[in-house]
């Protein structure tokens, strides 16, 4: 410790307290270091929790069999391939919808309200609880358009749930690209389509697709809009698009989860590890589209 | 010799136009969504408020909507989501804030290798499997030894919809103490400050339009969440804040009625469009001054 | 070689250096056929590209004042000029590059072969395509070599054979055993030169 003084015997005008403060901050760190232990704590308890629970229910039969009231002999076959064709319908819906939508808004859109008001509007919509999309949904889709609780309309609400975070991801990746990729494409006399569609696109490819492919997994997992939408929760044939009921792995999961025995917990967890075995086969999915669609890109 | 006249004059395609309009179309969907929702819940709330009273409704503390008598409270969901909600807050809010600090100020490759995958698992796991965890594990081997809560309770759900936003909370509020621009931090370390008053004194103050726009952006993600809390929370609308009871949100009565056999136009069907209303009011308005305190911290810099 | 004076362009925006002339040199080669003619009796070659009285703004701050050049056919006509003082403005009046500014105004005469390039009816990108430029910095697409080469073409509707096309470029730019056996890889491999 050092004191400052300019003439001796008077008090030290300073009291560094280096020792104390340095421990302060080794608290900190601590404190830091403890709330990721803690997180990492949940993250395993979770995962634990749910193979624990569900990995002895987890056999060929329960994933290639039809639904059963009795726990010990039910399947999620049709859950499995309501939410395959649930993912796949997302996707196809928001694919030209949400590029669309970020390509105008990045490269056509004039810089006026209108503007901005469309750009306000897409991150409002961002934060609309998805129950709330659940009820549009109920009400345009099935209702007004008279589709009725059928997949697609599941597909088409959980599109619009996805379709936010789509566009803001893409208009991202499409800012990211560098002007001069504009400038040679436009010198070479392309047209603003030409330069859009030949440069400026595949260059923002590899994080357009990633934010679909996880948005995708997003909506995987989501039941709440379904719920509302009306999706069933025992359905004993294979799901179409367009007619009859539909199911999903949440549905079940949230069906099963609200019984107390036992086996239906049981049942329950092992449907929820099928969920995030998807979910993860996306996430790898998406890695491999982004180190495919990224092989010329070295900015 | 003849000049030929290279052609500069040439009409924009109309194949350039349409394309352009198209694009716009489905940027102008987003609009079409949002007078959608809000017509949707707006005309059937008025149905709603031809039955029963608003100032009973807005003002109301008892919800029974499926026992007679039937009363329509709002404030009973209104404070069970809000409970959830706080709780999470205050479990979120530290653990995200001291995330971000993690990944902002004591980056080192050790760290980020752990700390960024750890949230963004967390961010991808469905809520549905928030709430199996919530009462297969959380309420019975932990909660229920510690305080003796009964299975269903607004602090199982305010637990774990607060590991849910996390992520949300570490991400925004990194984002913010990255824009602090590095001088203002080598000024405070040449003065002598340690790391810790660094970022007590320079990082904090300065990101701090940051961090409350990431602590409101959280709020409103814990109001309008639902399969967490429907697991968890369980369906007792009372007008109560402890944390220790069972409750009802918001969310969770609109899935209630939902699942129900309630006919189409039946006063409980269309309180649920009157809850949703007050739902959507509250999460928009919370987005509105999120997005505020997100400008103010982009422009700061 | 003739040194032909050119006009006063403005510096850029800080008002300490002088307004410089900017001198403009031809390099004129040979006019076609013209074995016969003495070295006295050079005939101008015609004037492909004339700026009258072209000024460029970007908002209320000009760039370019006043200029009026020309340049003609089979030569190669320099722009020479202090850091700033304009010479790339000018130069992408030339293909309407500075459309993508949305500040940007330019008035005066800009002609090429004697049409206004900024005429009512003109659309910029059949200009561009007319009128090519070599960027300062390299700036190759993300695409293989091949298809950096074939874009160009591509997008303004080449209907012969590609290949072949590509081949000629590369050879015209003596790059094409460099990379005849990698057609396929990244562009961006390719740096400077």
């Amino acid at each position: 410790m050092t004191t400052a003084t300019a003439t001796p015997g008077t008090q030290p005008r300073f009291e560094p307290a280096l020792m104390r403060r340095k421990m302060n901050g080794t608290i900190f760190y601590g404190a830091c270091l403890l709330a990721i232990a803690i997180l990492i704590l949940a993250l395993i308890a979770l995962l634990l929790n749910v193979v624990v629970v569900g990995l002895p229910w987890l056999d060929p039969q329960f994933i290639t069999g039809m639904p059963s009231r009795r726990p010990t002999q039910t399947g999620v076959f049709p859950a499995l391939i309501g939410s395959i064709q649930l993912a796949l319908i997302v996707g196809a819906i928001t694919f030209p919808i949400g590029i669309g939508a970020a390509v105008y808004l990045a490269e056509y859109a004039p810089d006026n309200r209108i503007t901005r008001l469309l750009q306000t509007n897409i991150s409002n919509l961002a934060g609309v609880p998805s129950i709330i999309y659940g009820i549009f949904g109920l009400a345009v889709f099935v209702r007004l358009l008279g589709l009725g609780p059928v997949l697609f309309s599941g597909a088409a609400t959980l599109a619009l749930v996805i379709l936010p975070l789509v566009i803001i991801a893409s208009i991202e990746a499409l800012k990211a690209v560098p002007q001069a990729q504009r400038e040679g494409a436009y010198a070479l006399g392309a047209s603003q389509w030409q330069m859009v569609r030949g440069s400026v696109l595949p260059a923002a490819a590899p994080g357009i697709m990633t934010g679909i492919i996880l948005a995708m997994a997003r909506a995987i997992g989501e039941a709440a809009p379904l719920v509302v939408i009306g999706a069933a929760t025992f359905v004993t044939s294979l799901p179409q698009p367009l007619q009859g009921g539909f199911t999903v792995l949440p549905i079940q999961v949230f069906n099963w989860a609200q019984r107390p025995q036992a086996d239906f917990q049981g049942v329950a967890a092992a449907a929820i590890i099928v969920i995030l075995v998807l979910i993860f086969i996306l996430n790898l999915l998406a890695l491999i589209v982004r180190a495919r669609l990224s092989r010329h890109i070295q900015w | 010799m003849a000049a030929q006249q290279i052609q500069l004059t040439r009409r924009r395609p109309w194949s350039e136009r349409i394309i352009e309009l198209l694009l716009f179309a489905a940027a102008a969907l987003g609009i079409l969504t949002t007078i959608g929702i809000v017509v949707i819940l707006v005309v059937q709330t008025l149905q709603f408020f031809q039955i029963v009273n608003p100032i009973d409704f807005l003002t109301g503390t008892v919800w029974s909507a499926s026992i007679q008598p039937y009363k329509f409270g709002v404030l009973a969901l209104v404070s069970g989501t809000l409970l959830v909600a706080i709780i999470a807050m205050l479990i979120g809010t530290p653990l995200g804030l001291l995330s971000a600090i993690l990944l902002s100020e004591y980056s080192s490759n050790r760290v980020r290798n752990v700390v960024k995958p750890v949230l963004e698992t967390i961010a991808g796991i469905p809520t549905i499997v928030l709430g199996f965890f919530a009462i297969n594990f959380l309420s019975p081997e932990i909660l229920q030894p510690l305080f003796g809560v009964g299975l269903f309770s607004a602090l199982a759900g305010g637990i774990v919809v607060g590991i849910l936003v996390t992520p949300l909370i570490a991400s925004i509020s990194e984002d913010a103490m990255r824009a602090v621009p590095r001088g203002l931090r080598e000024g405070a370390y040449a003065m002598g400050a340690t790391k810790f008053e660094v970022v007590r004194k320079v990082v904090l103050p300065a990101a701090v339009s940051g961090v409350m726009a990431s602590i409101i952006l959280a709020m409103s993600r814990a109001v309008g969440e639902t399969m967490a809390v429907v697991l968890a929370v369980g369906t007792f609308p009372q007008f109560s804040f402890n944390p220790l009871e069972s409750v009802q949100t918001m969310t969770a009565f609109i899935v209630q009625i939902v699942q129900g056999e309630t006919s189409q136009g039946s006063v409980q069907f269309l309180s649920l469009f009157a809850v949703a209303m007050v739902l959507f009011v509250m999460t928009f308005a919370l987005n509105i001054v999120s997005a505020w305190f997100v400008r103010r911290y982009r422009t700061a810099y | 070689m003739n040194a032909q004076a050119g006009s006063t362009l403005d510096a850029t925006g800080d008002g300490h250096a002088p307004a410089t002339a900017i001198p403009t040199i031809r390099i004129a080669a040979d006019p076609v056929g013209g074995g016969a003619a003495s070295a006295t009796e050079r005939v101008p070659n015609e004037v492909v590209v004339e700026l009258r009285g072209v000024s460029c703004f970007y908002g209320s701050f000009r760039a370019v004042k006043d200029v009026s050049v020309t340049a003609a056919k089979r030569e190669v006509t320099a722009l020479i000029g202090p850091s700033g003082c304009g010479k790339t403005t000018l130069l992408r009046t030339l293909n309407r590059m500075n459309d993508l500014v949305p500040s940007f105004r330019a008035t005066g005469e800009i002609l090429l072969d004697g049409q206004d390039l900024y005429g009512k009816a003109v659309d910029p990108v059949a200009v561009r395509r007319r009128v090519g430029m070599v960027f300062q910095k390299p700036n190759p697409f993300p695409k293989s070599i091949y298809d950096n080469i074939a874009f160009g073409p591509k997008i303004n509707g080449y209907r012969g054979n590609m290949d072949e096309l590509v081949e000629q470029s590369l050879r015209k730019a003596a790059l094409w055993d460099e990379v005849k056996d990698k057609l396929k890889a990244s562009g961006m491999a390719l740096s400077g030169g």
